[in-house]
């Protein structure tokens, strides 16, 4: 017969935010949370699964009512310590086909899974005092002989952290503090290692559960480099067309091809952050509608412009490079008879056009124009078209807020029920500034300038190739390590 | 993957992609986890390592999207249009190849042709059958060159073209024959249009076969038409020009065209002697060949040498290169499809629904564990008495009865009532709670105030005593119910949400003498609110 898998049991008082330490630790945001106590009406069973295995169960409870009374009735029944499980165990016997408003109800449904063999993870709202109630919740689980881990949650900004831990101390041999809102994947990991010591038998379990968790995010850091690598070459590579019939085109025509272009890249983004979003498992992340919420700062806004990308030092920097570059090359090509004029000349040329950078992405061009006959050879009839983008500082812009938007979205607890805020820290402010990207270390930050320079370059060509796709994906997954 | 595969792959995953959010994403995902299992089966794939070995191996996302088409439901798989679109193409390319063949019987009969008492033009045999379809052959390299620069979207064009016919009323008929629905094939037009830098070499290279079909049956039918020419009918060649060309020149050329099959005699390009006697000036109405002193027969014969020549030309300038170029066009076709990615957007949505994330937590829904919301049970609030000698009772709920005097005094400057007593509960032992009650059955105040600590909530027990109190002291008692944060010298409020869940729970009890408040000193004796 098989060994049982290990299972854990969140029990503590009621509104303690034990749904939110579940939800974070199972990763998902439809666990029933709110602020009115009795959230948790069944006991609910979530199971760690790796390739159709059962690893580990976590069960999640409604919490203690009246602990004070349950205590009594066990201690009327237990006249020596060696009593005490049995007397538990009477205690669920006698209330158990109790429910709703009938006593002990959800003192029965937490017990039981305990009395079944889980491990304990009890959990206190540290923001809150300790209670005589709370007491007598402990000691019923220390007479249920399980193993218990204590951890100290909180649900407000007031900490009364250092009255618990001495008295959570007394009746636990683990206990750890796990903020559920603040929660990110590293401070899950801890948690569960943290499981690994409640008990000695589910040690290589739980060593494999954690180990199949870190393969799962390094697999989905791979596909997230994939939506943002294949968000920046389409939506930087496309072409929005419109057909001329005459000569003179309509009046109109061109702000409407620029607001369907500008529609379509909107339309790129808002795809891509659904992909992030689904892959990390938030499914129905809510969307702020304030205007100061950097998550819904439009695309094009002049928000967006000033928080994202890379800073105007930075953007005359690359721009200073790639011109001396083509420049030198000139030079080299006249064989140094230009004296470097070229060199110098493209560097400041470049640098110039990084620093005043402006907002355009791609203009609107008729299809007799340079490029409309490069992009479109063999294309008859009339037509104006935009894109595909030329500005670098539009690339770095898009990018950025992907890498923000990845970072906020891979960072927030499946506990946190607030809207998507992006900022420096991940934060619940929203001014702050966010510029991600400017602060990528400087090779990684060079890496993807040049990537983004292939991309627009391939892009005024007709297409981004996918050996350029392939580079920018694999190089994004180091970007994506780093941020 | 064949081209009717791949066809398939984007129509379904297209189809699923749209369903994705509709009634049928359930049964999608049902369908497509059911065959990854047995995918998973026949490709010996654990399914826990098979996210991270289709990341990366191509052969594999190769194979498992095959095997997929192929496990889906018969009633799906007879829909889809990838066979018909295959075959169709097979159809085209058939008629092309019909057409082209045509063309090279009718080019071949006309360039083997005598025009009245001329003899057949050697020159324009060669220029047509050689020389023309040399140069096309150098434009190749230099139009795959171009595309290979320009990087790909050689058919962007053609793509663009077809989606716009695909708008047209027509695309009904002919979604119906593909077996496309008429509202998918524009979309899937545009699908495939998007995926240009995914299978635009495929295409390239699909295109790039038919062309080498029509030229291979071309220069077929030129070869054999040739051939039963020379064989059913006496033809004289000649050679005639306008130009200045001499004899030796074109000795000479004819020379170079002959080189790569020069080791054989019989088809060695004609001798000088044979060139000169072979020209034919139509104004003299006959062959110059006047320093020639042959007989008739011998020149007839001269004349007659240059025919192997001819049919090796076409054979080895015309068919071959194009055979080569087929066979080339041929291969690159599947090296190209072999090499699509496979790892785009829509792909990747049907790994996950094929074999989900090796790790992840399954559980119950949300509705089947949440509990029951606090019912909205509102009574009409009375407001709370005023009266000076009112005599008002404090109880002290768990860690405030430690402070049951500070609290008192907080209470009594909170209401601006005198405080007759301040009494313990919620301590360890239950009997304090009975003890509490007798206490004040006894006194009978006409309010009750229990301070409840930061953080507690409304819960059975703290109920049962609010119980009890009403049971004990009647109906027309108050009873207030307030939270105090203590930082150990003085009394603060409570944040707003703590206190309106309390407004809720207690509004459930339906008993308007029954009230939350707030408990900051600033705050004024407000009318209760449930």
């Amino acid at each position: 017969m098989s060994e049982p898998i290990p299972e854990f049991v969140v029990v503590g008082n009621v509104n303690q935010g034990k749904s939110s330490v579940v939800a974070t630790l199972i990763e998902n945001g439809a666990v029933p949370i709110a602020s009115y106590p009795g959230t948790t009406g069944e006991t609910a069973r979530y199971v760690f699964r790796q390739g159709g295995e059962d690893l580990f169960t976590i069960i999640d409870t409604p919490g203690f009512q009246d602990a004070r009374a349950a205590l009594s009735f066990m201690q009327q029944r237990a006249r020596s310590p060696a009593d005490r499980p049995a007397a538990v165990r009477a205690f669920v016997e006698a209330h158990a086909g109790n429910s709703g408003e009938q006593p002990f109800a959800d003192e029965v449904r937490l017990l039981q899974p305990i009395l079944d063999g889980a491990g304990i993870l009890y959990v206190v709202d540290a923001s809150s005092r300790f209670q005589p109630s709370h007491e007598a919740e402990m000691e019923i689980l220390r007479w249920t002989g399980q193993p218990a881990m204590a951890l100290l949650n909180r649900t407000r900004e007031r900490d009364h952290s250092d009255e618990w831990r001495p008295i959570l101390e007394q009746f636990f041999n683990l206990v750890r503090e796990f903020d559920a809102h603040a929660a990110r994947f590293a401070d899950r990991l801890e948690l569960l290692r943290g499981f690994r010591e409640i008990r000695d038998a589910w040690r290589s379990t739980m060593e494999r559960a954690i180990t199949a968790m870190e393969s799962e995010w390094q697999v989905r850091r791979r596909k997230a480099a994939q939506v943002i690598g294949e968000l920046l070459a389409d939506a930087l590579g496309h072409v929005e067309k419109r057909g001329v019939s005459s000569d003179a085109p309509p009046p109109g025509l061109a702000e409407e091809l620029e607001k369907a272009y500008l529609d379509r890249q909107r339309a790129f983004e808002h795809t891509a952050r659904g992909e992030i979003e689904r892959l990390y498992q938030h499914r129905d992340l809510e969307r702020g509608e304030h205007a100061l919420m950097l998550h819904d700062a439009d695309l094009f806004s002049e928000v967006s412009w000033r928080l994202f990308g890379l800073d105007r030092t930075q953007l005359m920097r690359y721009g200073a490079g790639w011109g001396a570059a083509i420049g030198g090359g000139i030079d080299l090509a006249v064989g140094g008879a230009s004296f470097l004029t070229g060199l110098i000349g493209g560097a400041a040329v470049g640098g110039l056009g990084g620093y005043f950078a402006g907002k355009r992405i791609a203009s609107v061009l008729d299809s007799r124009s340079s490029i409309g006959r490069v992009l479109f050879a063999g294309t008859t009839g009339r037509f104006l078209f935009q894109g595909p983008a030329t500005s670098q500082r539009y690339a770095w812009m898009l990018a950025d807020r992907a890498l923000t938007h990845y970072r906020a979205v891979r960072d927030r607890s499946h506990a946190r029920q607030d809207q998507l805020a992006l900022d420096a820290d991940s934060g619940p402010v929203p001014t702050s500034e966010p510029r991600v990207a400017a602060n990528l270390p400087a090779a990684l930050r060079d890496t993807l300038d040049r990537d983004l320079r292939q991309v627009l370059k391939e892009a005024l060509r007709g297409s981004v190739t996918q050996e350029t796709r392939a580079r920018l994906v694999r190089n994004l997954e180091q970007v994506l390590e780093a941020v | 993957m064949k081209l009717h595969e791949l066809i398939d792959l984007e129509v379904q995953l297209l189809h699923d992609e749209q369903q994705a959010d509709g009634r049928e994403a359930a049964g999608i995902v049902r369908r497509d986890r059911s065959i990854g299992h047995r995918i998973a089966t026949e490709l010996q794939v654990p399914e826990n390592e098979a996210s991270a070995r289709l990341a990366r191996s191509r052969p594999l996302r190769h194979a498992v999207c095959g095997h997929w088409l192929s496990h889906l439901p018969a009633a799906i798989r007879d829909k889809l249009p990838g066979r018909r679109i295959e075959h169709g193409y097979r159809v085209v390319g058939w008629l092309l190849v019909g057409v082209f063949t045509m063309v090279g019987i009718g080019t071949a009969t006309t360039a083997l042709s005598s025009r009245g008492n001329e003899p057949v033009n050697v020159l324009v045999f060669l220029v047509v059958f050689c020389a023309l379809q040399m140069a096309l052959l150098a434009l190749l390299p230099a139009l795959l060159l171009y595309h290979k620069l320009r990087g790909g979207g050689s058919l962007s064009w053609l793509q663009g073209l077809v989606v716009r016919l695909g708008r047209a009323r027509w695309v009904d008929r002919l979604s119906r024959s593909t077996g496309v629905a008429a509202t998918e094939l524009p979309g899937l037009l545009d699908g495939m249009r998007a995926k240009q830098a995914i299978y635009g070499r495929v295409q390239q290279w699909l295109l790039f076969t038919l062309v080498q079909r029509m030229a291979v049956a071309f220069n077929c039918a030129a070869l054999l038409t040739s051939l039963y020419m020379v064989t059913f009918h006496d033809l004289a060649f000649c050679w005639s020009t306008t130009l200045d060309l001499q004899a030796t020149e074109l000795h000479r050329g004819l020379s170079l065209l002959g080189l790569p099959w020069s080791f054989l005699d019989t088809c060695a390009p004609p001798s000088l002697s044979a060139i000169e006697v072979s020209r034919f000036v139509p104004a003299k109405g006959g062959y110059v060949h006047d320093h020639v002193k042959l007989a008739e027969t011998e020149l007839a014969q001269l004349r007659r040498t240059w025919w192997p020549f001819l049919v090796t030309a076409l054979t080895t300038w015309g068919l071959l290169p194009r055979l080569l170029a087929l066979g080339l066009g041929a291969w690159r076709t599947g090296a190209a499809s072999r090499a699509i990615p496979l790892r785009h957007m829509a792909v990747q949505h049907l790994f996950e629904r094929l074999f989900p994330p090796a790790a992840g937590w399954q559980g119950p829904s949300p509705d089947a564990v949440r509990g029951d919301a606090p019912a909205d049970q509102r009574v009409a609030p009375a407001p709370l008495r005023t009266e000076p000698a009112l005599r008002c009772a404090v109880v002290c709920w768990g860690s405030l009865s430690s402070a049951a005097s500070r609290a008192a005094e907080h209470v009594s400057r909170r209401f601006g009532l005198p405080v007759s007593e301040a009494l313990p509960a919620g301590l360890a032992d239950l009997a304090g709670d009975q003890e509490t009650l007798s206490r004040l059955q006894r006194s009978r105040p006409a309010r009750v105030v229990v301070v409840l600590p930061e953080g507690q909530q409304p819960t059975k027990d703290v109920m049962r005593l609010l119980a009890a109190l009403r049971d004990g002291l009647g109906g027309a008692c108050e009873l207030v119910v307030g939270l105090l944060a203590d930082d150990g010298t003085e009394f603060t409020d409570v944040e707003s949400d703590e206190l309106a869940t309390w407004r809720t729970r207690l509004a459930a009890e339906g008993d308007p003498y029954l009230t939350a408040q707030p408990m900051g000193l600033h705050t004024s004796t407000e009318r209760p609110q449930p």
